[in-house]
């Protein structure tokens, strides 16, 4: 085989931060190569020197065995280096069609007519090759988020690529469309291309990649076949730390619990959930397991008063409450940290500071002055207790990391004294350091007597944190298990059978 | 039968201007009930006459709007326009030659504010506010504000003549309308207007020259913009220094009834149905001897209904997407 893609000693320089410093990098001819690392390693910065937005500080890049500068997205392209990037770049306001065409017809700067009918039939094509059935006329915006990623991919199928880096490419599918998504990548591969994978999912890097480079604070600290690593040595070589523990053994032990606290009885909501019945008591992490759109997020929005549910009861220490919306949910002590940290979670552009203290400050705020001195407390208070790694307070939340920024979050949440917390997939898209470090925080939380509900679609997330774990599929919760009595295997299967298929 | 009932639900929620068609429509059946001669042909060309000039500048704003841009230059732009090629004719330059630089003089002027907007990186809105201000100032001073009348017939026949019992000016209508279609649906291009609207980074990260097209959506809107100012100086046979005031409003207006968004919605189509369903009420007003006074609150009234379905439409959106779920 013939390396495609071979990078020689590139540094990348960012004011003050060294992204990267003289990191070999080499894809071979069709293979899945995996790229490994926490948030921060420098993963990101290397694929961005790749695509074409970065240009590195030292170091060259070769592609087919010749040197080759890459000055901008579009020549990337051109050079057949495709990106699915985490956050969709999809527009939503246009048709499938034109989505999936955008690239490989519709960026040039031309007034010439297009031929609508052979760029529908190719476009047809790729869909029929992923096997995959998405109505081409309709709006990207009406699509579901798996429907979308599946778009992302066909839009990288149209062009004539060499490589195809994928980042983070199962996020958000559930189980049966991360395993349809591997019958795509690796049918890619056998036709000779190259895919650069990241993932956060050594499961899936184990299934599906060829070879894993692992880095780690900007230095390449190994490149091997993946047949040659065990799970166990990639962690190690990710986190550099020699003491990991695996899944089962860090698993939260739980302690005696406290009184009921929150209650649902019956509750529902028009097509999103009906029937759902459980107790969350006092120090207890209570889990909701299921795929995506069984309604999880929902249950989560309705306890926070942003759905008011059609049937059913909520009981708060025994008593039943209305819940009209978040204002009078953090009155009552329920908090509500959302999935989505970028869409509905950070102030975006605003502070540290702003970022963790608001909840409190409008809670607390009758006349609509700021006050400071609370503001001053909370943040020294928080920013230590949950070693937010920040340059300072007045940081722009931006540039913090996912496992920082999640913290902020938790942080915005607990400065208002809640008693019931509910997170929504509190790990996602954090690296294994942060999520052992969000999993030992909610395990203290708890044990301080707090009632904790997490939304995950993930079983490993799921066992790992919780004490009790319900399996929601469709609205309905179907089983009831303890970690103890359960395994990520069973968890999964019970999760996924008779899954509800991608279609319109 | 349910398939075919869902198709036809999905085709009114997805295209917005079928829903508007179906307004316009139902505005013209209710007025020719209420007041027949509304349905009169000779009330039909006149309506049609009249709505030409908003709708050929609704068509050009209409690429600036779903790129998510604003040009209230456009009044302006305008003036400017139907004056010069006024003075020109005066001066004894031949029509064409006049015609020519008047469309010329709109597409600098949108390559103007585009630069502006993109180089200097100021907010539409603000940009073009200033450039309209300079303009109109600019023009005031130049013209010394005076009438220009008694232009040559051979030019006023543009706005004023008609071929087969239909006014010119609809035929220039069609004419920018069917390009502004090609545009639109047809090219590269216009596809890259809509992307720009729709997701900003993503259109860069595909490789679009987002400033370009930004430019390119100015330059569209003030050579519209020319053409609607050549069609009024002729269809008017003189021209006065307050020309189109206020003129970016009524264009504006048609545009968002037409279904055009700041989220990279909107099409030439549905601008001009915007225009004609303007025109129509006012017409229509008129007609029944309804104080003209009520036409700004019936304008009013016609956007927050256009939002107001706008809204409802996205949130059958979500509806139908629970349903596939």
């Amino acid at each position: 085989m013939a390396a495609i893609l071979e990078m020689r000693g590139i540094s990348k320089v960012f004011p003050g931060v060294k992204a990267l410093s003289g990191v070999d990098y080499t894809v071979e001819k069709g293979e899945i190569s995996a790229l490994l690392g926490e948030n921060g390693a420098g993963k990101s910065t290397l694929i961005k020197i790749i695509s074409g937005v970065y240009a590195p500080s030292a170091g060259e890049i070769l592609l087919d065995g010749k040197p080759q500068a890459i000055n901008s997205a579009s020549e990337a392209q051109r050079l057949g280096i495709g990106t699915i990037h985490q956050e969709f770049n999809l527009f939503p306001n246009l048709t499938v069609l034109e989505n999936i065409a955008f690239c490989s017809q519709l960026n040039s700067f031309s007034c010439k007519l297009l031929r609508w009918k052979s760029i529908r039939k190719k476009a047809a094509e790729v869909l029929a090759s992923m096997r995959v059935e998405i109505p081409l006329d309709s709006k990207v915006k009406y699509l579901t988020v798996a429907q979308q990623q599946l778009v992302e991919i066909a839009k990288s199928l149209m062009l004539n690529i060499k490589i195809l880096i994928m980042d983070e490419p199962t996020a958000a599918l559930t189980q049966r469309e991360i395993q349809d998504l591997f019958v795509v990548i690796r049918s890619l591969r056998d036709h000779g291309v190259s895919i650069i994978y990241i993932s956060h999912h050594l499961g899936e890097v184990m299934e599906l990649a060829d070879c894993a480079t692992i880095l780690r604070d900007g230095q390449k600290i190994c490149a091997k076949p993946v047949a040659e690593l065990t799970e166990k040595e990639i962690t190690q070589m990710i986190t550099g730390k020699t003491e990991y523990l695996s899944t089962l053994e860090k698993r939260r032990t739980a302690k005696e619990f406290g009184e009921v606290r929150l209650e649902v009885r019956d509750l529902a909501l028009r097509a999103k959930y009906r029937n759902i019945r459980f107790q969350v008591r006092r120090g207890e992490i209570y889990g909701i397991l299921g795929p995506l759109g069984a309604g999880k997020t929902e249950i989560g929005a309705t306890l926070y008063g942003v759905f008011h549910p059609d049937q059913g009861e909520i009981l708060l220490d025994g008593k039943p409450v209305s819940l009209r919306s978040p204002d009078s949910a953090l009155r009552r002590k329920i908090a509500y940290i959302s999935e989505d940290r970028k869409g509905t979670g950070n102030l975006t552009g605003m502070s540290v500071r702003q970022n963790l203290s608001i909840s409190a400050l409008l809670l607390e705020c009758k006349s609509g002055i700021i006050n400071r001195k609370l503001q001053g407390k909370i943040i020294a208070e928080y920013i230590g207790a949950l070693r937010i790694k920040t340059p300072s307070d007045t940081q722009s939340i931006n540039f913090l990391s996912g496992g920082n920024q999640q913290k902020v979050l938790i942080g915005r949440s607990l400065a208002t004294n809640p008693q019931v917390l509910i997170l929504d997939q509190p790990t996602r898209g954090l690296d294994i350091g942060a999520k052992d470090e969000i999993r030992k925080l909610l395990s203290q939380l708890a044990d301080g007597g707090m009632s904790i509900l997490v939304l995950t679609m993930e079983a490993a997330e799921a066992m790992e944190l919780c004490d009790t774990i319900a399996v929601l599929k469709e609205g309905r919760i179907t089983a009831v298990t303890t970690p103890a009595q359960s395994s990520v295997q069973e968890l999964t299967e019970k999760m996924l059978s008779g899954d509800v298929e991608v279609k319109q | 039968m349910k398939r075919r009932l869902s198709r036809y639900r999905l085709l009114l929620i997805q295209r917005e201007e079928i829903s508007i068609a179906i307004t316009l429509v139902v505005v013209l059946l209710v007025f020719g009930v209420m007041e027949p001669s509304f349905l009169d042909s000779v009330n039909l060309v006149r309506l049609l006459r009249q709505a030409c000039i908003t709708a050929i500048m609704a068509i050009g704003i209409v690429f600036v709007i779903s790129a998510n841009g604003m040009d209230v230059s456009v009044g302006a732009i305008l003036a400017v326009c139907a004056t010069l090629s006024a003075q020109l004719l005066l001066s004894g330059l031949p029509a064409p030659t006049a015609i020519l630089v008047s469309l010329a003089a709109g597409a600098f002027m949108g390559l103007l504010n585009g630069l502006i907007v993109t180089k200097l990186g100021i907010k539409e809105l603000i940009a073009t506010l200033a450039t309209s201000y300079i303009i109109r100032g600019l023009l005031l001073r130049i013209s010394g504000a005076k009438w220009l009348t008694n232009l040559p017939r051979s030019f006023t026949v543009i706005g004023q003549g008609s071929f087969l019992g239909i006014p010119i000016p609809v035929y220039i209508l069609l004419a920018v309308t069917a390009g502004a279609y090609l545009l639109s649906n047809y090219t590269a291009l216009g596809k890259q207007i809509k992307a720009v609207g729709g997701n900003r980074e993503a259109a860069i990260l595909s490789g679009v020259n987002v400033d370009r097209i930004k430019i390119l959506t100015f330059v569209i809107c003030g050579f519209c913009t020319g053409v609607a100012g050549v069609v009024y100086a002729a269809r008017m046979g003189s021209v006065q220094s307050n020309t189109g005031i206020g003129m970016e409003f009524e264009v504006i207006s048609a545009t968002l009834i037409g279904g055009a968004s700041f989220n990279g919605d909107g099409s030439p189509v549905g601008a001009l149905l915007g225009a004609l369903l303007l025109s129509a009420i006012k017409n229509g007003l008129v007609i029944m001897g309804i104080s003209p006074f009520m036409e700004g609150v019936v304008t009013g009234l016609l956007i927050l209904v256009a939002l107001a379905v706008n809204v409802a439409r996205s949130r059958m959106e979500n509806a139908m997407e629970v349903q596939d779920g």
